[in-house]
């Protein structure tokens, strides 16, 4: 079949196209990838390490992922519940709210952090309510883990619910005529059949939750030391010309990008051989 | 929404009204707020924050740069997935991979070094540079970081589909005598029109709300190359929150006319590949 | 009564499932719901299991009302149509799954469970495959372990989702006689769906047709297919030569059309009719041979009546049939054995024999 399709082919176009497309990524993946490496390590490697003693360096790794440690099992926990309700029901609205889901997705992460900023700014109900009771949540850890938990919401529900979609019902029909309550079924027939797509979603929440910037940097106030997630840091580093430093920060969140690229390829395979045994 | 009548399975209520609650929380709350706040203005004054000249021309700026880009992509990236489904090549799972290099990679790490490699000293400025182009600090520069963003989005959404194409159709059409230009005009490109629709329209959606990839390469200078989410952030900045909101309103519904279109698009495309 | 259903009705949507249904099914004892698609018998099924709500009317198991009873309380065995094994247990596991879900002050021990699931893999003939996996089973295994896993925890009642539907002819046969058999020795109270008349016919004990969510006829397989109760279930179990004619004075007139008044619906089946090269005592019709196809030991040759041009199908032995191609002479002469007149005015039947 396949060499039928290549003698239909005219000859000059396999390297033509192979030229283009490999041109194009080199420029647009290859070099920037080397060029966050090159850049990082253009004072030498002791510099590099020396970068990371910097306790700013330091309190913005730990917000960052201190910021993950919470988005991530939270919209876990309710992407799972969200994708289990579309996909096990049938109801009015359905759809519409299959399509509420991506609306983080849809909205520019500016707009994203935005929405916190009148939700608890100052000239609410709410947050008159807040500054009364010395609340901060923007401008704080509290609104950074809010906006990064809103930009991240989809990936875990949109991710599995094709998914729980194509597996169908049956097997959580048997497992009930079989006496299983709803906890038992969930844990011992559901989740083995989605585990694969589960860790995938997974990993892209944590990707994106580390790596958000629009979003984060609106409702940030950017206090040095308190309110800097990693990718915030960057920017301030880059404005103060310590490029340096800052491709320093930025390779280790290219390596974090790395691993999860292969982790999600090697996730691929398995949901991929997955659905062949289902069908 | 009602009952469900189709299954018997647990959870309906618990998981209805806890996925409810949190997107209430999450979503639908502040996006209340924000509209809320800016339905407060009055319609003369949000009007005119609307057509002043900068935010003007930021929403030209926006919409054109992401225009541009979403068309290079729309080529580029169905020359990529034609690529990774049809040749064999050293090294093909590796790039595969990489394509969603963009979707991984934080957009303020992207930005600080596509800004490099485009400056005059980068190494695509250099090469640039010969030709007369300077990319870095200008319109050209927000383009060059909306291919980066949305290239991922035309080449996940076609690629499937080339690997579905029907190996039948095309020789069908080759054995009533069509040769490859013709199969390609008449039978394959017409197949994969829909998904390359949606890819564009994705890539699109993404690139109007961009901000972390295109504030480091472009000089950020109003009227000239001030994108409508960094005039969001500046208004902020002044505490001007009548001028942030309504712009932000507007942003909100090219959003969702947006995601309304890649819906019909999706269907759409879902629909003809059944067939 | 193990099984009573009162006047159930299901709608999807537009579409009538079931219009209320009224049934009772024996203890111990195989019952059938036969039907074409459509006709409601699985949403029948998914409702005693509580797989499905119905919208009205109640189900009760054992004299207790069921109605509200989740699935998991009804204490049902369902096997279904594609098996659901779980794919990432072994066979093992499979069966033991729901005793090994069971709270710790009702779960069996280990070496019980152990013990209970093996004997059960024997009755299915599958213990050598306990350590396999689901998608290294062929069909009728899956088959098998589906059933074994799901006597596994002694349910009061087995239901069964066309049960034999996915697998091809051979081991469809095999499964049958087995099911049969291991009903014999356990003597389990058993519904199960199919579509298959010949499969009602030869392993239930009851059966239960049902079209368009109602039910025609509840009966011994003898009873329904010798006293159909109407003209669907006549022609659903089995062929059916249907024609109108005339009854003049208790001779036969074929030469009736349809639309003519005065007619009756005679039902004959193929293997009613006789062939014969004679017309000794006059009441042979008159037909020509169009067609014939040789099934094995049987011959099924289609025919039409010089009178009235009806298309009638008759099923008869290979050695009478190649007497008759001997001979090789037109017409030949049909005789019904055992016809059935339908008169709808008053839906009764009457035996037409010569």
């Amino acid at each position: 079949m396949r060499t039928a399709k290549l003698n239909r082919e005219p000859r000059w176009l396999k390297p033509t196209l192979m030229t283009v497309a490999l041109t194009f990524l080199a420029v647009f993946i290859f070099l920037p990838v080397y060029t966050i490496f090159h850049e990082a390590l253009a004072a030498g490697v002791f510099a590099y390490f020396g970068y990371f003693r910097d306790p700013e360096i330091f309190s913005a790794i730990k917000l960052t992922l201190l910021t993950a440690l919470i988005c991530v099992p939270v919209n876990t926990f309710f992407g799972v519940l969200t994708a289990w309700c579309v996909t096990k029901f049938e109801f009015r609205g359905k759809n519409v709210l299959i399509t509420m889901i991506e609306i983080p997705f849809a909205i520019s992460p500016v707009i994203a952090g935005l929405l916190f900023i009148f939700l608890f700014g100052s000239f609410g109900w709410v947050g008159s309510w807040l500054i009364e009771h010395n609340l901060k949540i923007v401008f704080a850890v509290p609104g950074i883990v809010l906006a990064t938990a809103f930009v991240t919401f989809p990936f875990v529900a949109r991710e599995l619910i094709p998914l729980m979609q194509e597996l169908g019902k049956d097997d959580e029909e048997a497992a009930m005529t079989l006496g299983a309550g709803g906890l038992q079924t969930f844990f011992r027939v559901t989740l083995p059949n989605i585990k694969w797509g589960l860790l995938y979603g997974v990993i892209l929440t944590n990707a994106r939750a580390i790596g958000e910037f629009g979003a984060v940097a609106v409702v940030s106030g950017l206090i040095r030391g308190v309110t800097t997630t990693m990718p915030l840091y960057i920017e301030i580093l880059y404005n103060e010309y310590m490029f340096s430093a800052a491709f320093a920060v930025a390779s280790l969140l290219t390596l974090l990008a790395l691993v999860t690229l292969t982790v999600k390829a090697i996730l691929e395979r398995f949901i991929a051989a997955q659905r062949k045994i289902k069908n | 929404m009602s009952k469900p009548k189709k299954s018997q399975l647990p959870g309906f209520g618990l998981t209805l009204g806890l996925s409810l609650s949190y997107m209430s929380l999450l979503i639908f709350i502040p996006l209340t707020a924000l509209i809320l706040y800016a339905a407060k203005l009055p319609a003369a004054d949000f009007w005119e924050i609307i057509v002043d000249e900068r935010v003007k021309s930021a929403f030209k700026i926006s919409f054109l740069s992401t225009f541009y880009a979403a068309a290079v992509n729309f080529f580029l990236g169905l020359i990529i997935a034609w690529v990774l489904v049809r040749y064999q090549f050293f090294g093909k799972r590796i790039i595969d991979a990489l394509i969603d290099l963009p979707f991984a990679i934080p957009t303020a790490v992207a930005g600080i070094s596509l800004s490099t490699i485009f400056s005059s000293q980068g190494i695509m400025g250099k090469i640039l540079g010969v030709f007369g182009i300077d990319i870095s600090f200008s319109r050209a520069g927000i383009v060059v970081a909306l291919i980066f963003i949305g290239l991922p989005f035309v080449v996940r959404t076609v690629q499937p589909v080339i690997e579905e194409l029907d190996a039948e159709l095309e020789e069908a059409a080759a054995s009533l005598g069509a040769n490859f230009y013709q199969i390609f005009v008449k039978v394959l490109f017409p197949s994969l029109l829909p998904s390359l629709l949606t890819g564009f329209a994705l890539a699109f959606a993404r690139g109007l709300g961009e901000y972390g990839a295109i504030i480091f390469i472009s000089s950020n200078m109003p009227y000239q190359t001030e994108i409508v989410p960094l005039l969001i952030v500046k208004k902020l900045a002044q505490f001007n929150y009548a001028g942030a909101s309504a712009i932000g309103v507007t942003m909100l519904v090219c959003a969702f006319v947006l995601l309304l279109l890649i819906n019909v698009l999706q269907v759409y495309a879902k629909r003809r590949r059944k067939i | 009564m193990s099984i009573a259903i009162t006047n159930i009705s299901k709608k999807f949507g537009d579409f009538v499932a079931l219009d209320n249904v009224n049934l009772s099914l024996p203890t111990g004892e195989i019952t059938a719901l036969l039907g074409p698609s459509g006709s409601g018998k699985t949403t029948l099924l998914r409702i005693i299991a509580g797989l499905e709500g119905a919208d009205a009317g109640a189900i009760s198991l054992f004299g207790e009302d069921a109605s509200r009873q989740p699935t998991k309380d009804r204490h049902v065995g369902f096997v279904f149509q594609h098996y659901a094994l779980f794919k990432h247990m072994s066979v093992f596991d499979n069966v033991a799954f729901g005793l090994k879900i069971r709270p710790r002050r009702t779960r069996p021990s280990k070496a019980v469970i152990r013990d209970k699931v093996y004997h059960l893999l024997q009755m299915v003939q599958l213990e050598s495959m306990a350590n396999r996996l689901p998608t290294e089973l062929s069909g009728g295994q899956k088959q098998r372990v589906a059933l074994a896993r799901a006597l596994a925890v002694e349910p009061k009642v087995l239901l069964l989702d066309e049960p034999f539907g996915a697998l091809d002819a051979k081991v469809r046969q095999e499964l049958r006689r087995w099911l049969r058999f291991l009903h014999d020795e356990i003597h389990l109270t058993s519904v199960f769906v199919t579509h298959d008349q010949e499969e009602a016919l030869e392993v239930s004990d009851n059966i239960v047709i049902l079209n368009h969510g109602k039910v025609e006829q509840i009966g011994s397989p003898e009873e329904v297919y010798d006293h159909p109760a109407n003209p669907f279930v006549y022609g659903f179990l089995g062929n059916v030569n249907l024609f109108r004619a005339r009854l003049d004075r208790g001779v036969l007139n074929l030469d009736q059309h349809e639309k003519q008044t005065g007619g009756v619906d005679f039902f004959v089946r193929p293997q009613d009719v006789a062939l014969s090269l004679t017309n000794d005592d006059g009441k042979g019709v008159e037909a020509k041979i169009k067609a014939y196809r040789v099934l094995g030991g049987r011959v099924r040759v289609e025919l039409q009546t010089l009178v009235g041009g009806k298309e009638i199908e008759a099923d008869i032995e290979k050695k009478q049939w190649q007497a008759i191609r001997d001979a090789d002479r037109e017409p030949v002469y049909l005789l019904f054995r055992d016809a059935k007149i339908y008169t709808a005015a008053d839906r009764t039947w009457s035996d037409y024999v010569i």
